[in-house]
């Protein structure tokens, strides 16, 4: 920067936006259409907070939102005059879920795939997601230009941490970009950096010395970076400096006896399906190596959820959203899933990864959570980072630990816990107000009755009528 | 603040319009192909636009061995940030998206930088602020970037999707997929590209017309090489139209040939000669001989309906040729080229100048052409309308001189001049001589070049010639390889297609003849230059501009060409959607002439010129059309200079009698109008000949 000379007019601005709180701009089309609230000064009064630090629920608790802050929070604090009263009694607060493995792009049964900037910031928000991350693009630069278009609040959406698009090995993938060379891995990063990305994603076919090349970049540049493994074992990962894992067990390679280093195994699924359960030597090791390095993994089991049998996810608020033809192609998916024998993934192998996911959290793993709506198409955006809470609770967290990993340990694998991911006096009001008591029963994170953003209040009902039968198409 | 923000960032910086390619735009070039814009980086103010250039030839295409697109590339750039440092300074780079390749281009400042050259597929252009502008990688932050059209390719938004359903919706049953024989509509498959997926809807497509019937006769002759004829003032020739046997690669099938002959004879004869010819047919169809490239009295152009009537079968007709021009020239039927001419037809003419330098040492006279074979044998053509109507019918089969393994023998370090004439339908060739050959292009279709020239491939389209010499290596194995890049439109990528059409083996030793290092200036240069630099700042003073409408194109043929149309490559060099392009007949596809005055189209444009005027002309690849592609363009009997293209000069004229016209790309010529008769100017792209393209102008005395 220090080159620059008298040409940075906008840049200038930029630094010179004041840090005093106040809530983001909107543009009056999107404050008509979608938002419930927008008002300085709100209490939520009578309310259960879960404030995602993991401790217990607190009942009976008033939260003052102001200037887009949360302004204070307990029992029997004083009302600011003119505050928008909500009565949060039989309701529960808890933190914007930040959700980890959130593309902007969906895939679908049949052969969809499909960037969907116009649905998919939509149905996050709405779902009370208020930060993701893209964890891989296939259109960088729509994720970048979205990013701008939502913090210039003329379209809704959450918070974007832009991924650069899938770093890959071999010679021609689609559109993740292939390469085996250490140099060009490190001109990749470099030039995304410049491109205001945050994260560098990783994809199966990965050499190690590419990999470790780009890591490295990443870090000079302040990046951090994640990947969905396969020609690299999570233990080879580690040793390289790679600072997430997206999805989880299902891509460690490690399971699989006699892998060939930088190559991604054929049978590597189905050895994980029959292997990766948490009180598997193999994996027992490799999460105290995750513990004691400091590694993040960031779990996506709705979007696996939907690829294993017998499983319940056939929702019918999800079905209703997607195009028609997306909606016949995941239906027919399913009844293949359900009625084939020998299927590649058994149910059992589905309760094996989610007692990874528990054994890693219970080490004192940092674990996050994502929906990653590819696949079949059976997780949605946002609906799937709700499937996640459920999930973990199947897996045996409690309310308030599962609550953690979608909220403050996301915050905190993004770097941005400082401000966001707690109900907490003084962090960002990003917060879900959600109707009944989510410590009594778990699917009430679907029943989003606010999503605050800033302070500003966004309705979820008025999101999701937005992008009926769209899913799939845009 | 936010609002005040918002506003800041969307007002223009500095000065008042925004940087474009004001050089492209005004030639009426593609700016959506070849103008990138530049955008900055966050933070920064810079603006700025590159301009794809055209290299200045001496092909109308820039294009490396492998048939990579090269260019210049022209940078107007804005407000860059001011360089702090006695070192430091913005650098410009073009790398591959995956960061592969990165090459430096130059430093840059505010203003025009002419730059390059860039050789890739695909790229990104990027300006870098540099602490020390020689490093050989970028270090600083980037300011501007921009990435080319071509990089716009990538698998489709719901691709697969579109796959299955569109092989679902085309009635196909199962097992026709895996048919091999003709079918109730008299069609069998077409032969698939290797290693390229094609869709079930597209496999199951038919032309609308019927397949033409084979050339009969109860026993056509064995057709035998060719053989040379001089012909000298007052001879007479017979060249007889007929069917012939041919084998090829192991298979035999019915073709044609004159004088039962592959290729036709090659004719020899003294600039200035007066020959007779007279055209026999003993085809089922009528044809004519049209004496490419020659200017000759207008009567024996050999155009039916314009400069005769089509010889009947059993007819003749009688051309009286002279030959007021030197070079390599070539006959061919003008009725159903698509046909005729690919199952046979063709010949070269050569006209020597008796005060010339003897070449260097060997002669090889080499016609290139490719032939699309299937299963079946050769794939019919269309009886009514001619078939591959899309993008010309791209063979599988490459033939040189007819034979599908050419074989050379050179000694090593000898010098060979090769003239080479195309007659495929459609394929323009990017042709090369193997590793450790060197290229001297010295000629093209209308006499020699200004200057001599190194070059490392020759491009020649359908219908042009080029004289090269080629010195090969001392030892090793030669090859003349035709190397492009296809483009897999279904998954939006670029891979490498070799074709040898034949090898050359090296046996022996031969000194380099003395000064065949040194490049010659014609004598003519100064006058081509002056030509060319008197008008190619100039007004044409008419623009035809190249595109193609289609009414009742299937919806998959429909569906693919609108993917296709993401991006058009300068040359389409391979026929890569091979089901749909074969389905595509002259009833679905209308190629257009358009004259942009006014609005005119094909037969219906009528030009005036009178004789011994020098005309500016501009011919414009539209790239607002559903198809765009090359179009090799042929004017009858005058001579044309290729001005610029795309706005930028030519470095080194020649005169020519057909031009290829990239895609999206504009290129100004100056037609020697001295020749006094009814001209056709046309696409010389068979398919699209018969699918319409072509017009024709009068030169009166």
């Amino acid at each position: 920067m220090k080159l620059v000379g008298g040409a940075l007019t906008a840049g200038m601005l930029v630094l010179a936006r004041p840090l005093a709180a106040q809530r983001p701009f909107l543009s009056d089309q999107v404050k008509q259409r979608f938002v419930a609230i927008d008002t300085a000064v709100i209490a939520i009064t009578g309310v259960t907070v879960i404030d995602g630090r993991g401790g217990p629920a607190v009942r009976g608790q008033t939260v003052v939102i102001r200037d887009g802050r949360i302004a204070d929070l307990g029992a029997g604090i004083a009302i600011p005059a003119g505050a928008y009263r909500i009565d949060g009694s039989g309701k529960t607060v808890i933190p914007g879920i930040v959700g980890m493995h959130d593309h902007m792009f969906y895939t679908a049964a049949g052969g969809f795939a499909n960037q969907m900037s116009f649905t998919a910031p939509k149905l996050y928000l709405a779902s009370g997601v208020t930060t993701v991350r893209t964890t891989g693009g296939r259109s960088p630069y729509a994720d970048i230009n979205l990013r701008k278009v939502v913090d210039s609040g003329l379209a809704p959406g959450p918070r974007i941490h832009v991924t650069t698009p899938y770093l890959t090995g071999g010679e021609f993938a689609g559109s993740m970009f292939a390469t085996d060379s250490p140099e060009a891995a490190r001109r990749f990063v470099a030039y995304w950096a410049s491109e205001g990305v945050s994260w560098v994603k990783f994809y199966t076919d990965v050499s190690r010395a590419t990999m470790k090349a780009a890591i490295e970049e990443a870090h000079r540049h302040g990046m951090k970076t994640t990947g969905h493994l396969c020609s690299v074992t999570f233990s080879e990962a580690m040793d390289l400096g790679l600072d997430d894992f997206a999805h989880g067990a299902i891509t460690a390679t490690d399971f699989v006896a006699g892998k060939e280093p930088d190559k991604c195994p054929t049978n590597a699924l189905r050895v994980s399906d029959s292997l990766a359960s948490g009180d598997n030597p193999v994996a027992k090791a490799l999460i105290a190596k995750m513990v004691r390095k400091g590694v993040s993994m960031t779990t996506t089991m709705p979007i696996y959820e939907a690829l294993y049998p017998h499983r319940p996810v056939t929702d019918e608020r999800s079905l209703e959203l997607m195009a028609p033809p997306v909606r016949a192609a995941y239906v027919a998916n399913r009844q293949f899933i359900d009625s084939t024998s020998n299927y590649v993934f058994t149910t059992a192998g589905f309760t094996r990864l989610l007692s990874f996911d528990k054994a890693f959290y219970a080490a004192g793993g940092l674990l996050g959570n994502g929906v990653d709506p590819t696949g079949n198409g059976g997780a949605l955006p946002g609906f799937g980072d709700q499937r996640g809470y459920e999930l973990l609770r199947e897996a045996g967290l409690t309310t308030e630990q599962a609550v953690q990993v979608v909220t403050l340990n996301g915050a905190k694998i993004l770097g941005v816990a400082k401000d966001l991911g707690s109900v907490e006096k003084g962090k960002t009001a990003d917060l879900v107000l959600l109707d009944g008591d989510l410590t009594a029963e778990p699917s009430v994170i679907r029943k989003v009755v606010t999503v605050f953003k800033g302070g500003v209040g966004y309705d979820p009902k008025r999101l999701i009528d937005a992008v009926r039968g769209r899913v799939g198409i845009d | 603040m936010h609002l005040v923000l918002w506003a800041a960032l969307s007002l223009p910086l500095a000065g008042d319009t925004l940087p474009d390619c004001p050089r492209l735009a005004s030639s009426g070039g593609s700016t959506d192909l070849y103008c990138i814009e530049l955008a900055a980086a966050p933070g920064y103010g810079a603006r700025g636009s590159a301009e794809l250039s055209w290299d200045g030839g001496p092909f109308t295409v820039g294009v490396s061995p492998d048939g990579t697109a090269r260019w210049r590339v022209r940078f107007r750039l804005d407000s860059l940030p001011r360089p702090r440092g006695p070192r430091a300074g913005m650098v410009a780079w073009a790398a591959s998206p995956a960061m592969n390749t990165v090459t430096r281009l130059g430093v840059v400042r505010d203003g025009t930088n002419d730059l390059g050259p860039v050789t890739l597929d695909r790229f990104l252009l990027l300006i870098s602020a540099e602490p020390d502008t020689t490093a050989p990688e970028w270090r600083g932050p980037m300011v501007l970037r921009g990435e080319s059209a071509s990089n716009r390719l990538r698998p489709a938004d719901n691709f697969q999707f579109f796959l299955g359903f569109t092989g679902q919706s085309s009635g196909m049953p199962e097992h026709a997929h895996h048919h091999v024989g003709p079918d109730s509509t008299g069609w069998g498959p077409v032969p698939m590209f290797p290693g390229l997926d094609m869709l079930g809807a597209e496999m199951a497509l038919r032309p609308g017309v019927s397949p033409a019937p084979w050339p009969g006769g109860m026993d056509p002759p064995s057709a035998r090489p060719h053989e040379t004829v001089t012909l000298r003032t007052g001879d007479t020739l017979d060249l007889v139209a007929g069917p012939v046997l041919r084998s090829i690669a192991g298979r035999t099938y019915r073709m044609l040939g004159f004088n039962g002959q592959y290729p036709g004879p090659l004719l020899r004869v003294e600039r200035g000669a007066e020959v007779v010819v007279r055209l026999v047919n003993h085809l089922e169809a009528p044809t004519t001989v049209h004496w490419h490239g020659i200017r000759l009295e207008n009567a024996f152009d050999g155009v039916p309906g314009l400069t005769q009537p089509a010889v009947p079968p059993g007819g003749s007709f009688v051309y009286r040729l002279r030959f007021p021009d030197a070079g390599i020239f070539w006959y061919h039927p003008h009725v159903r080229e698509d046909q005729q001419q690919d199952l046979g037809l063709y010949g070269n003419l050569f006209v020597t100048s008796p005060g010339a330098p003897p070449a260097p040492g060997r002669e090889e006279f080499l016609i290139l052409d490719d032939l699309l074979v299937g299963e079946e044998g050769l794939v019919p053509y269309g009886a009514e309308q001619a078939t591959h109507a899309a993008m010309g019918r791209f063979g599988n089969v490459m033939l040189v001189n007819g034979e599908s393994s050419w074989r050379g023998t050179v000694r090593g370090g000898e010098v060979v001049r090769f003239y080479l004439t195309n007659v495929a339908n459609t394929r323009t060739f990017n042709l090369s001589f193997g590793e450790g050959s060197r290229i001297k292009l010295l000629a093209s279709d209308q006499g020699p070049y200004a200057r001599e020239s190194w070059v490392s491939s020759v491009v020649i389209a359908p219908a042009e010639r080029y004289v090269v010499d080629v010195a090969f290596p001392a030892r090793g194995a030669a090859a003349l390889v035709n190397r492009v890049r296809g483009i897999d439109h279904l998954y939006g990528r670029f891979f490498n297609v070799t074709d040898t059409l034949g090898t050359i083996a090296i046996a022996g030793r031969a000194s380099p003849p003395a000064g065949f290092d040194r490049l010659a200036t014609s004598s003519e240069a100064r006058q081509l230059d002056s030509l060319v630099a008197a008008h190619a700042g100039g007004t044409p003073e008419h623009t035809l501009e190249l595109r193609v409408a289609f009414t009742g194109l299937p919806f998959v043929s429909e569906a693919l060409m609108r993917l296709d149309s993401i991006y058009f490559n300068p040359v389409e060099w391979e026929g890569t959607m091979p089901g749909m392009n074969w389905a595509t007949t002259g009833r679905e596809a209308r190629w257009i002439l358009r004259d942009l005055a006014t609005g005119r189209e094909n037969m219906d444009i009528h030009w005036r010129f009178r004789r011994g005027t020098l005309t500016h002309l501009r011919l414009v690849g539209a790239r607002n059309t559903l198809h765009g592609m090359q179009h090799p363009i042929h004017l009858h009997g005058q001579r044309f200079l290729v001005l610029s293209v795309n706005g930028v000069p030519n470095r080194n004229p020649v005169w020519k009698d057909t031009v290829l016209v990239p895609a999206g790309t504009s290129v100004d010529l100056l037609a020697d109008m001295s020749n006094p008769g009814s001209w056709m100017l046309h696409c010389h792209i068979a398919e699209h000949l018969e699918s319409a393209m072509m017009m024709h102008f009068d030169v009166e005395e």
